[in-house]
């Protein structure tokens, strides 16, 4: 939040009924917040915190109890914060304002007669989620640990994995209202500093009353607002954080969602999952070509039933040409409606899938593939040929690790179908010329989003295609590093002992 | 904004005012599957179409709802006459609701009437048309075309289908290679010939029509001269390299036979210039495998065995003989001995072109068979059976 906004920067003054006065007005009609009164010797003095995102046994016995148990003469600033309260993080403020932000944050704030500044006392506690397995990016091989809603549980998982002095993390306050915490973390020496510089230009440039997940920021943050490729990659896995600070990324994590977010991003990142650098490399080799198999039925198969059986039907082999006729035979509709039929009862069968409470989704899921799979078949609605390319399509989108990438690919195959409905395969090419070109022009914070394809740099195809072995991978990637390249020594490929 | 909706006048435009969309459903097209041309009288065309129908193939879901074709055989046969192909083609579409497409047409039969008369005129339309296929496959039919579209054999469900079958068994010849053997100077094509015969059933109920590609015709330029018989139908087989899969039943006696089954087989023609004429040496090469052993003959014995091969390669030499006469007989060239000499000797032929037809009866052709038996099966002496020596 810029400075301009924070108008009533106003001093604490010394006369401490004064001070609690501008505290209870600004805080009015706050029931959870507490003014708690207490005598230190002969000083008066207040507590002020939030009820629950307090621990209040700490601060009852390191904070209450030594303060009320002191009998002596009046005490300095430092006396207090050096001899009687036992609690760990503990600082100076000097203005309302940073007061009544630190009691919003979840801080205790302690003022005292006499004292023109406040002690904060850092002794948050609420509840929280518990570390879990992130169920959008599961594994089988990898850990099994995700981020959670909570800032600094978050930030901590990443600190376990790069012990680094290196990794820095930036804090920020995003959201005039929320106030929410967003941190900045890279790897000093990998990180290209104008990478960082900019992150951090375009978050100050935020202002909105509120951030309640990291989506707000992304959207807000993103380098071609209207184009349908997500340019920044969202993870709640702490392994794919720390890997892509290594290679100079920069991550963003905003406190209250267990989604970071990585930027600068490349269109094949969207197709990598962590799990390819944990298998062996012909294991995630293999597997990075099934999903750019997949990735292209994902999103021409239906369109190119379509063009195939209304505009070329010299293309198709003549025996496979007789079976759709013969399934074809007695449906009522065009190919394009009969495919649009499929195709958006298939989505409204997953969105009623995620919606549903996990016992209920199963029922409608199985449901679903009864009345879509069979029963609209024999009802003669659709034919069996466009069910199994509907599903074909649905397996293939869940082929493809990221999420946003996902439904992405899953849009723009209705583009393509209406296309191929109008003008046949000569559609279906104009439409991969247009999507070949707007993904030529994208940009993920500077880094064109084909890259390393696209411009090309040969070096860097070892982790596009194939994943070569690691002892090989010697390089971070040129294209975002700003610092140190290397990656490891030369000569780690095991070699048999003699 | 104005930029936006000015966009949007321009692709609705393109999309709504094009009048036509190329589009048709798989519903509105009667996919032929074959097609014979016959002529009829002096100068009209025949036009049979095969129309699988697919409601009767079998698909899922085509039983249900309503509409769709209609009958008991899963193919529809109709045909009509015009004085060209296409106009017999669009006489026919008058009573098909169905677009007719040829994209998918598998054969072409042309009637024996037709062949003789030349047929590179009625097929015209195969090269010129955007359909047509040239890996279309061509056949004669030894009666009227039409009959051999109408026989349905039970194997497969349409004849198209088993014709193209046995194509691939015996003869292949698609309308690109006749073509091209057409238009190769010193070279005459030739095309399978599809025969109806009857099965051999005792019992009535299945007795029936059956497709059977046992013979070819020999073509002069585009004109049907003759069609061969067994032994020049196998001679054909094996100067093309067709053999490889077929068997020799190799006569040791009056009485006794013995087969051996082809499993190699090649040919190379070679030619060499004596006195300004060319002579031309055919050499067929053939490997094959003892299945068969009637005559009882010690295989064990390589005396017994080079006796056999030797009786192999008469039998095989009959037949090569018996096409490279009767073609040499009437000015035809149908395996390419021209086609050699222009290739290879490019001043010579251009002597020979003009009188080419007229060399061709009295050109020396020496034909070495070179045919072995690789192995006499899996038994030597026959097992049950005393052994004659």
């Amino acid at each position: 939040m810029s400075k301009e906004h924070t108008k009533e920067n106003k001093l604490l003054s010394i006369n401490l009924n004064e001070n609690i006065n501008l505290l209870k007005k600004q805080l009015s009609k706050s029931s959870d917040i507490t003014f708690r009164k207490l005598h230190i010797g002969n000083q008066s003095g207040y507590l002020i915190f939030v009820n629950g995102l307090i621990d209040t046994n700490g601060i009852q016995v390191h904070a209450l109890q030594q303060l009320m148990e002191y009998e002596g003469s009046s005490l300095s600033p430092e006396q207090i914060e050096e001899k009687i309260i036992s609690i760990s993080e503990i600082s100076l403020v000097s203005t309302i304002e940073e007061s009544i932000g630190n009691i919003l944050d979840g801080n205790a704030i302690f003022l005292v007669e006499y004292l023109n500044k406040a002690f904060v006392l850092d002794a948050k506690s609420f509840e929280t989620r518990s570390i879990s397995e992130p169920e959008t990016e599961s594994s089988i091989r990898g850990p099994r640990e995700g981020f959670n809603e909570n800032l600094g549980t978050s930030l901590s998982l990443l600190r376990r994995k790069i012990r680094s002095k290196n990794l820095k993390v930036l804090n920020k306050k995003i959201g005039e209202e929320t106030q929410t915490n967003v941190a900045i973390a890279y790897m000093e020496g990998i990180v290209n500093d104008d990478l960082v510089i900019e992150v951090e230009k375009r978050l100050d440039d935020i202002n909105i009353d509120g951030i309640l997940e990291s989506g707000y920021i992304e959207e807000l943050i993103e380098d071609n607002p209207s184009s349908p490729f997500p340019q920044i990659q969202t993870t709640e896995r702490p392994d794919t954080v720390a890997a892509n600070l290594l290679e100079g990324r920069v991550s963003i994590h905003v406190d209250g969602t267990p989604f970071a977010l990585i930027v600068p991003v490349t269109f094949w990142q969207m197709l990598q999952a962590s799990e390819d650098y944990y298998e062996r490399f012909y294991i995630s080799t293999f597997l990075r070509w099934i999903r750019l198999i997949f990735l292209f039925i994902a999103l021409f198969l239906p369109a190119l039933y379509i063009a195939l059986t209304t505009f070329h039907h010299e293309m198709l082999p003549t025996n496979l040409i007789y079976s759709f006729a013969a399934a074809r035979e007695a449906i009522p509709f065009p190919a394009l409606v009969e495919a649009l039929i499929m195709e958006i009862s298939f989505e409204a069968l997953r969105e009623a899938g995620v919606r549903l409470p996990k016992t209920i989704g199963q029922a409608v899921s199985i449901l679903g593939a009864l009345v879509i799979g069979t029963a609209a078949v024999e009802a003669g609605i659709v034919s069996a040929p466009m069910v199994i390319v509907v599903s074909m399509t649905g397996i293939a989108s869940f082929t493809i690790p990221r999420f946003t990438m996902a439904i992405t690919i899953r849009l723009l195959r209705f583009p393509l179908m209406i296309l191929a409905s109008i003008f046949g395969l000569f559609g279906i090419v104009v439409g991969f010329v247009i999507i070949s070109i707007h993904l030529m022009k994208l940009r993920s914070f500077g880094i064109p989003y084909l890259t390393p394809v696209s411009p090309l740099s040969v070096g860097e195809l070892k982790d596009v295609f194939i994943r070569m072995p690691w002892w090989s991978m010697r390089n971070r990637p040129q294209h975002v590093v700003g610092g140190n390249l290397r990656r490891e020594e030369n000569n780690l490929a095991p070699e048999a002992k003699k | 904004m104005r930029k936006v909706l000015m966009y949007f006048l321009i692709v609705n435009a393109t999309l709504v005012h094009t009048a036509c969309w190329d589009r048709v459903e798989l519903n509105d097209i009667a996919l032929v599957s074959g097609t014979s041309v016959d002529l009829i009288g002096d100068k009209e065309y025949q036009i049979g179409l095969l129309i699988p129908l697919p409601s009767q193939l079998g698909g899922a879901g085509s039983e249900g709802g309503g509409g769709g074709t209609a009958g008991d055989q899963a193919f529809y046969v109709d045909s009509e006459t015009g004085r060209t192909n296409r106009e017999a083609l669009n006489r026919l579409q008058n009573r098909m609701s169905r677009t007719i497409s040829l994209g998918h047409r598998r054969i072409v039969i042309v009637g024996q009437e037709l062949a003789k008369n030349g047929i590179s005129n009625s097929l015209d339309t195969i090269t010129r048309q955007r359909e047509s296929r040239l890996s279309t496959l061509l056949l004669i039919a030894r009666g009227e075309a039409i009959d051999v579209l109408n026989a349905s054999p039970h194997l497969e469900q349409f004849s198209s289908e088993a014709v193209r079958e046995l194509s691939v068994r015996y003869y292949w010849q698609s309308a690109r290679d006749f073509y091209y053997e057409l238009y190769l100077e010193g070279k005459d094509p030739f095309i399978p010939i599809a025969d109806i015969v009857k099965n051999k059933n005792n019992a009535p109920e299945f007795q029936s029509e059956q497709i059977e590609i046992r013979a070819v015709g020999i073509f002069k330029d585009d004109k049907l001269n003759y069609i061969t018989n067994e032994d020049q139908s196998l001679g054909v087989l094996c100067i093309n390299e067709r053999m490889a899969g077929n068997e020799v039943i190799i006569p040791i006696t009056d009485e006794d036979q013995l087969s051996a089954e082809v499993l190699e087989q090649s040919t190379s023609i070679d030619y060499t210039i004596e006195n300004d004429r060319p002579k031309f040496e055919v050499t067929v090469e053939a490997s094959g495998s003892v299945i068969e052993n009637e005559a009882n003959l010690n295989l064990e014995n390589p005396d017994a065995l080079q006796q056999v091969e030797e009786k192999m390669n008469e039998q095989i030499e009959t037949w090569v003989l018996s096409v490279i006469e009767k073609n040499l007989e009437n000015s035809i060239d149908t395996f390419g001995f021209g086609a050699l000499v222009s290739r290879k000797e490019p001043k010579l032929w251009d002597k020979w072109r003009k009188d080419w037809r007229d060399m061709l009866p009295n050109l020396d052709v020496e034909i070495t068979i070179d045919g072995r038996l690789q192995t006499p099966g899996f038994v030597g002496q026959s097992i049950g059976r005393e052994s004659e020596d």
